[in-house]
């Protein structure tokens, strides 16, 4: 357990102080962080005529309400938490780095399902998004990180009862 | 207690949450009151020279700064002839509370009541941290130069780096891992990760 700890908290406090670094969110996290904003408008584009992106902002042409997806909007720190519990974890490389990729690509699914619903939640009402935007969907987010990490946990479970030596 | 499957256990957690976030909503103030206390209590032993006042109003921590501004220039407040003030919002840390009892609700274990207590008081201690980072960070870029005049504060970007971390990292994070820590030993983590299939799996084995 105290091996767990502290392998988790070096990886967490280390990428995430890594991930603030000016050099990095120039060169990897906002670029990142457009390329989510033009994925979650691409998917809204053809049910809706209205929207377009620019950089990290979605527009609603008329409704004219824009959402602009900034530095812990991006499921970054989320990943960053993934990833320090999978390392943390004692597994071989090959099971780490497919968790770490398969985890990241549920938590970016869950960050598009975000960023969509608050583009239109904020059309709707202001207060609503806001509440939701702050309190609600961080929570959601860390659910889903904590469910892809027991998922992780029961298949190494299960991959360890399928080599128990005879 | 027979542990909850993975689906139940989450299932309760969904079924949770929005109680969780209505009572927390309901609570308000009440919720923050006491941590509001102790962080402008350590802001005010800390900086004298900056801040005069820290109060409560509903959910909102306001920090009245002994100085003011005019034409641009920071004076004492008595010169400016006004008083600068800082609002935080003590809702954007303390959102870990409903998040850490739906956790914790969510788990059948004994003496519930007292470990959440506990829980929370280790989250309220996480807050206060987490209100001086922001206060810290606001007074920061609102004072500019008259902030650093003060000895012993850390520098610039230890400044940003915590409150980013405070804000972003703490208020999620730390209810899972304060729930891991007290169900670790409650038969919900071996069922959560399948033991049971690493047991059965042992005893179906010819040599046992």
């Amino acid at each position: 357990m105290s091996r767990f700890i502290i392998i988790f908290t070096v990886v967490l406090v280390g990428l995430f102080t890594l991930e603030m670094l000016d050099s990095v969110q120039a060169a990897a996290i906002q670029p990142f962080t457009s390329w989510l904003a033009t994925i979650s408008a691409g998917i809204i584009m053809p049910f809706d005529d209205g929207v377009i992106a620019y950089g990290r902002v979605i527009e609603h042409t008329a409704a004219q309400f824009a959402v602009s997806i900034e530095a812990g909007c991006n499921g970054v720190e989320a990943t960053i938490v993934l990833i320090a519990g999978v390392l943390a974890f004692p597994a071989t490389w090959m099971q780490k780095l497919a968790a770490i990729l398969l985890g990241f690509l549920a938590v970016q699914a869950m960050n598009i399902l975000r960023i969509i619903s608050l583009f239109y939640l904020g059309q709707w009402d202001l207060a609503m998004f806001t509440w939701t935007h702050l309190y609600i969907w961080p929570v959601l987010i860390m659910l889903d990180v904590l469910i892809v990490f027991i998922v992780y946990l029961r298949y190494l479970s299960r991959q360890q009862a399928a080599v128990v030596p005879i | 207690m027979k542990p909850p499957t993975v689906r139940r256990f989450f299932g309760f957690v969904v079924l949770l949450l929005p109680t969780a976030f209505i009572i927390w909503h309901a609570l308000g103030s009440v919720l923050a009151a006491p941590v509001v206390w102790v962080a402008g209590e350590l802001l005010q032993w800390w900086l004298p020279e900056l801040i005069s006042e820290v109060t409560l109003d509903g959910t909102r921590m306001i920090i009245a700064a002994s100085v003011g501004e005019l034409n641009g220039a920071i004076l004492p407040a008595a010169e400016a002839g006004n008083q600068l003030a800082f609002q935080l919002d003590t809702r954007t840390l303390t959102y870990s509370i409903p998040f850490y009892a739906a956790l914790h609700f969510a788990t059948p274990m004994e003496s519930t009541l007292e470990r959440f207590a506990r829980g929370l008081l280790i989250l309220w201690l996480l807050v206060i941290v987490g209100l001086v980072c922001t206060a810290l960070k606001d007074l920061m870029l609102g004072l500019g130069d008259t902030f650093f005049e003060v000895q012993g504060l850390p520098p610039a970007a230890a400044i940003a780096l915590t409150y980013q971390f405070s804000v972003l990292m703490v208020p999620p994070v730390a209810p899972v891992l304060l729930w891991a820590f007290e169900a670790r030993n409650l038969g919900l983590f071996p069922q959560l990760i399948d033991k049971p299939a690493a047991r059965q799996a042992q005893s179906e084995s010819p040599d046992g």
